[in-house]
């Protein structure tokens, strides 16, 4: 950080970061010291997204997840309990775990051969009698673990940060929503698993491109998003215009951009107008048998929530991890100029393979690294993101001005949320926001509990639902 | 010329190859549960495991002349320490 100091003088991260006047400067998109400040500002403190609990069922299970740029291992331990450690032995350093996934006694370093149990526990040192005479004790040569850990209805998350709030306080008003994406479609609570293996490609752009506009970006889809639709890559083939997402059926909503800009956290949701869930349409023409499931758990679904208003159905959770009902992106800081994308895809536990097998086929058509809609976007935030390196570019700040001041509330509708039309980028500033906080925080008791949202930073409070 | 240095590398080197040198190469990958090996330290042990990492076993001590109050114990045993195959 003293480097970026000094290259700019006067320049606190905050005057690059105007968001009264909706000006970014693309310097924090791009400058390696800032990026290396996050790594310690962002990644060491926010929960974040290592997988789930369907990826390790059995003791000794284990799978390879990443925590910022650093590698950490998920695993069953022989009690059943889940673990996150640093993959990294306590010796010399060297992974411990070179595989993405499997079943293990122990974690063996390849190296000298420190031997650490699938809790944790540093078991086997050799030469250990011999040679340290009882001179260290192994119980504090362990793995290192997460401060803290969570399971939340299957997912699992983590952070390096023991003064970080619960996850479920971290979620804040997002927490019923996050909970219902990892509930199966007929409603039930950790009903679902996620196809293995987990897609992980590398694109060349920062992690911020991504992870801050991602369902925070209405405006791009219809240019960006136009020959997508026209492909028709939907299980409707080419009805409804070939629109990419499953048809729905009439259900009073509206849609808006919606945040809570104090934790970050935001997405693209409706607020319905009447209890209960929409009925299931018929959807996937193209692929016979998998409507009927879908219709009967859509069915027990709607009995469940018949008196419940729902708000929304996707969540990104600050900082760099989007859920929804049937996929989870995750985009993993690699380097300033690279981001690790990872995409999981969660399918109903419970559900005939023949099922699974189409809403794989569906997934892979639609994201990841071969995906249609997803090489859209790679294309965009790849190309901005060398646009934006030059000496002579970044004297241009990124507009981030769309529906600045137009925000307001709802609180009976999505009590907690800030709302705005939903084409706007308040899900971008709000993420901006907490970036900026996180960035600038000593501890965080700096950033929680959070400060309401200043009027004056792009936020204004109206009253009135419908302002826009 | 040779250093103290290089003296001791060259004994700690012989001393974790001797055991692997006097006898038979003995892959303990594997080794079944149930095996019993002999021990560099002299005691008799049964495989409960075998994490099959190449470098390490699960065992039970079964004989230890030099520390009875081993016999029955679960203990780790690494891969140049495992001299003989008895069973």
């Amino acid at each position: 950080m003293t480097a970026l100091v000094r290259s700019y003088g006067d320049r606190s991260l905050r005057s690059l970061v105007d968001l009264d006047r909706g000006l970014v400067s693309r310097e924090i998109y791009v400058n390696e010291d800032i990026y290396k400040m996050e790594l310690e500002q962002v990644y060491t403190r926010a929960w974040l997204f290592i997988g789930h609990e369907s990826q390790v069922p059995n003791p000794g299970d284990f799978v390879v997840s990443r925590m910022g740029e650093e590698e950490v291992i998920l695993v069953r331990d022989r009690k059943n309990e889940l673990h996150v450690f640093l993959n990294t032995c306590r010796h010399r350093g060297m992974k411990v775990c070179r595989y993405d996934d499997g079943n293990t006694l122990v974690f063996t370093c390849p190296f000298h051969g420190w031997s650490y149990d699938t809790d944790g526990r540093l078991v086997g040192v050799p030469y250990y009698d011999a040679a340290y005479k009882g001179d260290m004790d192994k119980s504090e040569w362990g793995l290192p673990e997460v401060a803290q850990m969570c399971n939340y209805y299957g997912s699992v998350w983590a952070t390096w940060d023991k003064g970080a709030p619960s996850f479920e306080d971290y979620l804040g008003p997002y927490a019923d929503m996050a909970r219902r994406v990892f509930q199966s479609t007929d409603g039930e609570d950790n009903g679902v698993e996620l196809f293995n293996p987990v897609y992980k490609w590398r694109i060349p752009c920062n992690w911020k491109f991504p992870g801050f506009s991602f369902d925070g970006d209405r405006a791009h889809g219809a240019m960006t998003h136009r020959s997508i639709n026209v492909a028709a890559i939907g299980p409707q083939g080419d009805a409804n215009g070939g629109n990419r997402s499953p048809l729905l059926a009439p259900f009073p909503y509206t849609d808006y951009e919606m945040t809570v800009p104090e934790l970050g956290h935001g997405g693209h949701n409706a607020i319905y107008d009447q209890p209960g869930v929409a009925p299931y349409k018929d959807t996937w023409f193209t692929e016979p048998g998998i409507d009927d499931y879908y219709r009967e758990q859509r069915e027990k679904k709607r009995e469940k929530y018949k008196d419940k208003y729902i708000v929304g159905e996707t969540a990104h959770i600050w900082p760099n991890v989007n859920i929804q009902p049937h996929r989870i992106l995750i985009w993993h800081p690699h380097s300033a100029g690279v981001t690790e994308s990872w995409r999981a895809y969660p399918i109903d536990r419970m559900a005939p393979q023949f099922v699974k097998d189409a809403q794989r086929r569906y997934m892979m058509r639609y994201g990841g690294p071969c995906g249609l809609t997803e090489s859209d976007d790679m294309e965009n935030w790849n190309y901005a993101s060398a646009a934006s390196t030059g000496t002579v570019a970044k004297r241009f700040p990124y507009n981030f001005m769309m529906g600045a001041g137009h925000a307001f509330k709802d609180e009976e509708g999505a009590p907690g949320m800030t709302l705005n039309y939903e084409v706007a980028e308040e899900n971008q500033r709000s993420r901006l926001r907490r970036w900026l906080e996180f960035m600038e925080a000593g501890s965080w008791e700096d950033i929680y509990p959070v400060n309401p949202v200043s009027p004056s930073a792009g936020q204004a409070v109206k009253a009135e639902r419908g302002t826009v | 010329m040779s250093t103290a240095s290089d003296a001791e590398e060259t004994k700690s080197e012989a001393i974790a190859d001797s055991a692997v040198r006097s006898k038979k190469v003995i892959m303990i990958t594997d080794l079944p549960e149930g095996s019993q090996v002999r021990l560099r330290n002299g005691q008799i042990a049964e495989v409960t495991a075998n994490p099959r990492d190449g470098g390490w076993l699960f065992v039970k001590i079964l004989e230890s002349d030099a520390d009875p109050s081993r016999v029955g114990t679960d203990d780790m045993a690494f891969c140049v320490d495992v001299i003989d195959v008895i069973k």
